[in-house]
C-alpha cells in the first residue's frame, strides 16, 4: 500500500464555468490517517468527496489516489472496490427493494458468491445494530435507520478508506455512540464531513475548513 | 421482490419464466384466429391460480385496458370493408370488423395476461440477471433495467412532491391555479427524477456496478422449470393447431 491515499494537486472544479467550487485545492490524506473536514453549507465539502470516488471530473488538476493518477472512469474502478462512500443523503445511497439486496449489493458487485455477500451483508447489519432488518422495504426505513444501513452498505465492501459525508445526521444518541465506537474500532482511513463538532473531534486528528474553495488547517 | 409482494412463482426460474412469458406472446401475435389465442389466455390463468397470482390487484387495470380495446375497436370498425354483420345504431358493424375486433380484444389481454402473472412479480435484478443469462445484448438489458429504476425513481418523486404539496395546503380543485401547481410539479417531478436517477447511478459506481447485473439469488434450472417449459411449448402447438384448423 502506497503512503498516500488520497492527493489532489491544483484541483478545480465548478459545476458552472463562472461558479468554481473548488479552486487550485491542493490536498494530501496519508494512510491511516483520520481527517475532519469542515466548512459552511454550500462551500463544496460533498462535492470534493465526490471528486474523491470519481463521480465528478475535475476541470483541472490532478487527483492521485492509491498512488496512481485516475483520469477516467476505468481508473476509479479500482478504487471504489476499497473506498467507501457515505452520501449526505440516504435516499440517493439506496436503491434495491430490501434491505438484504442493498447491503449485498456492493460485495455481490466486486465479485463474492451470492451467499458470501448475504453473510457479509448480515454482518455488516449486525455492526451498525440493525439486525433483523434483512428483508425489510428500503424506502420506508426512518432516516436514521436508511444512515445506518447505508452505512452497512459500505462496511460489507469491507474498504480500507471510508469517507464519511454527515455521518451523524438524523442519528438519535444511542446510535451515535454506536457509531462512534464502530468507526473508533476500524483500522480504516478515515475522511469525516461533519457539522458535528464533539463527533469529529472524538474521531479525526487532522482537521481541516473548507473556504473560499480551498482546505485550510482548523485547529 | 420475495417479501414485498409474496412473489410465489419465486420457485420457478427466472429464465423459464421469461422464456414461458415470451413464448405465450409470440404465438399470440401470430395467431390470426380469434380461437386460437384462447389458449394463451388460459395458460397463465390457470398458471396464476396455482401460484396464488394477485389477481384481484390486477382487475382494475384489467377492466380499464379492455375499456381502451374497445374504444379503440369501436372507433376503427366501421372504416373494414366486408359484409355487414350487425346494425348498431348508426354504425355497421362489418364481420371482418368483428373478427378483427375479437382478436384485437383477446390478443391484448392474453400479452397483458402472460407478462403480469410470469414477469409482473419478479426481482428486477433477477429479471436482468436472467436476461443476460438469456444471452440477450448487454445494451437491450442495461437499457430495460434503466428503465425499470427510472419507474421506481419517478413514482417515489411524485409520492415526495404530492406530500410536500399537501402540507402546504393545497388541495386540488377547479381552477387555474390548480392547473399551474399540477404544471409546476410535473417539471419539478422530471427534474427531480433526473437528478435522482443520476445520484443512484452514482451510489451504484460505488458499489462496483459497472453495467453488468448480479443477483442477490442464484439461478437454479430444476425439473419444475422443464415442465413448466413444456407445457408453455404444448399450448404454443395448440395455439398454431387452432389456428392452422378453423
Ligand atoms: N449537481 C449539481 N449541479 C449544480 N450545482 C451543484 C450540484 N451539486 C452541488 N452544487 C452546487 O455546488 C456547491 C457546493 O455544493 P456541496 O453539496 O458540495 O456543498 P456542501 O459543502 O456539501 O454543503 P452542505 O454543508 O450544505 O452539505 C453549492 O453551491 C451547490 O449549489
Ligand atoms: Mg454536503
Amino acid at each position: 500500500m502506497s503512503s498516500t491515499v488520497i492527493e489532489l494537486n491544483k484541483v478545480t472544479f465548478g459545476y458552472h464555468a463562472d461558479r468554481p467550487v473548488l479552486q487550485e485545492l491542493d490536498w494530501v490524506v496519508p494512510a491511516g490517517a483520520r481527517v475532519g473536514i469542515v466548512g459552511a453549507n454550500a462551500t463544496g465539502k460533498s462535492t470534493l468527496l465526490h471528486i474523491c470516488m470519481g463521480l465528478r471530473r475535475v476541470q483541472s488538476g490532478d487527483v492521485v489516489v492509491y498512488g496512481q493518477r485516475r483520469v477516467t472512469e476505468r481508473d476509479f474502478r479500482e478504487v471504489r472496490a476499497r473506498m467507501g462512500l457515505l452520501f449526505q443523503d440516504s435516499d440517493n445511497q439506496l436503491f434495491c427493494p430490501t434491505v438484504l439486496d442493498d447491503v449485498a449489493f456492493g460485495p455481490l458487485h466486486l465479485g463474492a458468491t451470492p451467499a458470501a455477500a448475504q453473510t457479509a451483508a448480515r454482518e455488516a447489519l449486525k455492526t451498525v445494530g440493525l439486525p433483523g432488518y434483512e428483508e425489510r422495504i428500503t424506502s420506508r426505513l426512518s432516516a436514521g435507520e436508511k444512515k445506518c444501513v447505508a452505512l452497512a452498505t459500505n462496511l460489507a465492501m469491507q474498504p480500507d478508506t471510508l469517507l464519511l459525508d454527515e455521518p451523524t445526521s438524523f442519528l438519535d444518541e444511542p446510535s451515535r455512540a454506536r457509531l462512534l465506537d464502530v468507526l473508533a474500532r476500524l483500522s480504516v482511513t478515515l475522511v469525516m464531513v461533519s457539522h458535528d463538532h464533539e463527533f469529529m473531534k472524538a474521531l479525526t486528528t487532522t482537521r481541516y475548513c473548507l473556504r473560499d474553495g480551498r482546505l485550510v488547517t482548523d485547529g | 421482490m420475495k417479501s414485498v409482494s409474496h412473489d410465489a412463482l419465486v420457485v420457478l426460474d427466472p429464465r423459464a419464466r421469461i422464456l414461458c412469458a415470451a413464448g405465450c406472446c409470440m404465438a399470440t401475435a401470430l395467431a390470426t384466429q380469434p380461437v386460437a389465442v384462447i389458449p394463451a389466455l388460459c395458460f397463465p390463468l390457470i398458471v396464476g391460480v396455482i401460484f396464488r397470482f394477485p389477481f384481484r390487484r390486477l382487475s382494475w387495470m384489467a377492466v380499464r385496458l379492455n375499456g381502451i380495446f374497445i374504444l379503440m375497436a369501436l372507433t376503427t370498425l366501421p372504416f373494414v370493408d366486408g359484409p355487414a354483420w350487425r346494425s348498431v345504431g348508426p354504425l355497421t358493424i362489418t364481420s371482418p370488423g368483428a373478427h378483427l375486433m375479437g382478436v384485437m380484444i383477446l390478443k391484448g389481454n392474453a400479452l397483458v395476461l402472460s407478462c403480469a402473472v410470469f414477469l409482473s412479480t419478479m426481482e428486477s435484478a433477477s429479471l436482468g440477471h436472467a436476461l443476460s443469462r438469456l444471452r440477450v445484448p448487454t445494451a437491450f438489458v442495461q437499457l430495460l433495467m434503466s428503465v425499470i429504476r427510472y419507474i421506481d425513481v419517478l413514482l417515489e418523486e411524485h409520492a415526495r412532491i404530492r406530500l410536500a404539496m399537501r402540507a402546504r395546503g393545497f388541495c386540488p380543485q377547479f381552477n387555474v391555479l390548480t392547473l399551474r401547481t399540477h404544471a409546476v410539479a410535473v417539471g419539478a417531478l422530471f427534474l427531480r427524477s433526473l437528478d435522482r436517477a443520476e445520484q443512484v447511478a452514482d451510489a451504484m459506481k460505488c458499489r462496483g456496478h459497472h453495467g453488468t447485473y448480479a443477483a442477490t439469488r442464484t439461478l437454479h434450472w430444476r425439473t419444475a422449470d422443464s415442465v413448466w417449459i413444456g407445457t408453455a411449448l404444448s399450448v404454443i402447438m395448440v395455439m398454431f393447431w387452432l389456428g392452422w384448423s378453423v
